[in-house]
């Protein structure tokens, strides 16, 4: 190795930052720390979905460390991986939104340390008075960003599940009340337009996964809106979104039996004539109990389907080099920081063997897209099969914990 | 012996053996049945499922014909139960055969398949002690059924070896309405070629529906001047009659008009729409029942032939949960403790007026108490008589 070469390792290894490696002592403690610290933040994030409207909160953190795991992800299989750490990229310098570990903070700011610190506008040290000042903004900014972060998420995924969902609801009150009043001649109506509900509903959820990452890689509620880019995303992981809805299936079976249990909790002479007190104590220990499952549901869903997305923009890219010029510039920005651009057209291959894959192509397509569509029936399957022992009559039909706000908290009838 | 005799000899043999053998013995005479000259029996299946709460418990009940009319002029029993024990289940199809032959019993599908109730008694109904024991013609033995329960069709008649298929009740019902509109379409020629053949295949089919009425007739002078009656004056669509619950109400009073029913039972059904969410299905249902029952109360006041003379028995299937835990606490297939709980009312001649009994009782008692009302043996029922009805 001769003297220049010598001078660019240092170099790099400075710019890079790396640290010496501690002690097996302090390595087991920071092992430690951060094992108490990720349990604390579960803990939190279990009791947030005892009720519908605090799980709100779970809605943003798990979008925020979405995109995290995005952009970990393509890091990973970045060429620049052994050059630059993950935490110095500038895509992940600490923000409000990024998150600086994997799991996110709940309430005081990522970067709660830059904000109190941050120097004055001439360059000075701030004051403690300016300190103190921006101690609220440190202390709720991950809350903030919490809250920010699941108004995009749920007003996007409500935008395309709430008219099927309504329908759902509209079918069942009209099809019973109809089948009450011996309306035999508009004995169709309530049947119909339950299934157009659920064609509705299975359609939005054959978009939404590759929507909700999109919404979390790129922070911007707009990119949800990008329908082009998305269909193609979600064609070109075809088979993993079938795989993708067989998961979400099997995952979302336990929340119809947790919804349907308590129709079984009157055994007992006892809880039939529980006081309100028991009834809400019963209530209170049933929904922490069931947000147990539902958090780890949720992130689990979540987690896939950010899996999914960042695995399936890698190969539309390489695909479909052109679209990197219309690629979202949050997108375009972490992609180029990280070398993961194509460069150039795609090799082309000979044009005859080109159709006849194309061809076949298109027809295997449409198996996948159609058994897909099938797979999310199972989903809505278990909605209805939930409503028939448990009916609940808006939150059954327009709130479904693992796509909407993860709480299956119910209010007692009486 | 020579060869003519031997032959002879066994040709009288063979013709003695070919005799049939109750010819050969002392047979006694086959048993005269009496006239039936006792009171008229209209059971009311307060159903499908009612709570206490809604119906007799309160003042600010949603029966208050069955409440505040009926319940003082008769002997009420507001602590009937349907027992806990294995096996036993709170449900329509096995509430009702409970009410009919007064055993408790685990029913299963003969058929196997979820969610149907085509259930086989396997000891007699009060329609079959009834009719065994006076010359009741089949049709003034009534169950008046609603049409989502195809299966109570079969709760007409029993597998007992003594009773059986030739001491049935007949069952007034849209589906056996839509039987006859298709029997007399075939009858008048309006289907031609495969058409028919494929008309009287699914005639055949439907008729035979329970496999074990097979040598029996599928309906009779009396049954097809009803329906026909019943067609002129609400036509053949199925649009025009009243619908649901009052149906049931409609056809019990004119079958009390025109087959004069000695022991009738209408199985009303409406408050079971509840199980698919709209609390007021519930709320509703019994409301509607209860209509009905005043229907039935004063056409039976009006009728010659069942003023002063007819008893009513009213009661539920089986009760409903009452569960504080889901928005809609009314369902009743999980064998909850309100579930188990109805009530019994019995009204009319040679009944108690005014009198509420406190004490627990059996649904399995109302067949005995049935039978001793109208006078018939009941000996297969399990449930004894309620001695506190009778005056």
């Amino acid at each position: 190795m001769n003297d220049s070469t010598s001078e660019l390792t240092i170099e790099t290894a400075a710019s890079a930052r790396i640290e010496p490696r501690g002690s097996v002592t302090s390595r087991f403690g920071r092992f430690v720390a951060r094992a108490i610290r990720d349990t604390l933040l579960i803990a939190i994030g279990i009791a947030l979905c005892a009720r519908q409207w605090t799980s709100v909160i779970v809605v943003g953190w798990t979008f925020r460390m979405m995109r995290r795991s995005i952009y970990r992800g393509w890091w990973k299989r970045s060429p620049v991986r052994s050059a630059v750490r993950f935490e110095d990229l500038d895509s992940t310098a600490p923000s409000s939104e990024f998150p600086r570990s994997s799991t996110p903070r709940w309430i005081v700011a990522e970067n709660y340390h830059e904000i109190i610190n941050r120097p004055r506008p001439d360059g000075g040290d701030a004051s403690r008075l300016r300190k103190l000042v921006r101690l609220p903004e440190a202390l709720t900014g991950g809350l903030r960003a919490n809250l920010r972060s699941a108004a995009r998420a749920l007003a996007c995924t409500y935008l395309v599940t709430i008219p099927g969902c309504f329908l759902w609801l509209a079918a069942w009150y009209d099809g019973w009340n109809n089948s009450f009043n011996k309306g035999y001649e508009q004995a169709a109506v309530g049947p119909l337009t339950g299934i157009l509900g659920n064609v509705m509903f299975m359609s939005a959820m054959m978009y939404l996964p590759m929507a909700w990452s999109h919404v979390a890689a790129t922070g911007d509620a707009r990119a949800f809106f990008q329908f082009g880019y998305i269909v193609r995303l979600a064609r070109t992981r075809l088979g993993g979104s079938i795989v993708y809805a067989a998961i979400f299936a099997i995952v979302s079976f336990p929340v119809m039996i947790f919804r349907a249990l308590p129709t079984f909790l009157t055994q007992s002479e006892r809880m039939e004539s529980a006081s309100p007190e028991l009834i809400n104590r019963t209530i209170q220990i049933y929904a922490f109990s069931t947000a147990i499952y539902v958090f780890f549901a949720y992130i689990i869903t979540h987690r896939l389907a950010a899996r999914l997305y960042r695995s399936a923009t890698t190969r539309l890219l390489a695909k479909e080099p052109d679209l990197v010029d219309r690629l979202h510039p949050v997108l375009y920005k972490v992609l180029e920081e990280l070398a993961l651009l194509p460069s150039g057209a795609p090799p082309r291959g000979r044009p005859i063997v080109e159709a006849v894959i194309k061809t076949g192509r298109r027809g295997k397509n449409a198996v996948l897209w159609t058994g897909a569509f099938v797979v999310w029936f199972a989903v809505v399957a278990q909605i209805f099969i939930g409503q028939f022992f448990n009916y609940q009559p808006v939150t059954g039909w327009l709130n479904q914990p693992l796509v909407h706000l993860p709480s299956l908290y119910f209010s007692a009838s009486r | 012996m020579n060869r003519r005799d031997f032959l002879q000899g066994l040709a009288a043999a063979g013709a003695a053996a070919s005799l049939p053998i109750s010819a050969s013995a002392a047979d006694p005479p086959p048993r005269v049945r009496r006239a039936y000259t006792g009171p008229n029996v209209v059971i009311v299946r307060f159903g499908g499922g009612v709570r206490r709460r809604e119906t007799i418990e309160s003042d600010e009940t949603y029966s208050p014909f069955l409440k505040k009319f009926l319940a003082p002029r008769g002997v009420l029993y507001p602590r009937m139960e349907i027992a806990s024990a294995p096996g036993i289940k709170t449900s329509h199809g096995e509430g009702t055969l409970y009410i009919l032959t007064g055993k408790y019993d685990e029913y299963k599908d003969i058929t196997g398949r979820p969610f149907s109730e085509r259930f086989e008694a396997k000891v007699p109904t009060v329609f079959e002690g009834l009719r065994k024991e006076y010359d009741v013609p089949e049709h003034q033995a009534l169950i008046v059924n609603c049409e989502d329960r195809i299966g109570e069709e079969f709760y007409s008649f029993s597998n007992h070896h003594l009773f059986g298929v030739h001491y049935r009740s007949t069952v007034l019902s849209l589906y056996r309405f839509k039987l006859y509109l298709l029997r007399t379409a075939i009858a008048d020629g309006k289907y031609r070629g495969a058409e028919l053949i494929a008309k009287r295949n699914e005639l055949t089919k439907l008729e035979n529906l329970d496999y074990r009425a097979h040598d029996a007739t599928a309906t009779s002078p009396e049954l097809d001047r009803f329906w026909r009656s019943w067609s002129d004056y609400y036509g053949r669509s199925g649009f025009v009659n009243p619908r649901g619950d009052r149906l049931l109400a409609e056809l019990a009073v004119e079958a009390m008009r025109r087959l004069e029913p000695k022991l009738m039972m209408v199985n009303f059904n409406d408050p079971d729409y509840v199980h698919w969410g709209n609390k007021s299905h519930y709320t509703r249902g019994v409301t509607i029942v209860d209509e009905c029952l005043r229907r039935l109360f004063d056409a039976s006041n009006a009728l010659p032939a069942y003023r002063d003379r007819t008893v009513f028995v009213v009661v539920p299937d089986c009760g409903r949960d009452d569960n504080p835990f889901v928005a809609v606490p009314y369902q009743h297939h999980f064998n909850t403790p309100s579930a188990h709980k109805i009530f019994f009312l019995a009204v009319g001649p040679g009944i108690d007026r005014g009198r509420v009994v406190e004490k627990q009782v059996e649904q399995i008692s109302v067949a005995a108490t049935v039978g001793k009302i109208m006078n018939f043996p009941t000996p297969y029922a399990e449930g004894s008589p309620l001695a506190e009805v009778f005056a």
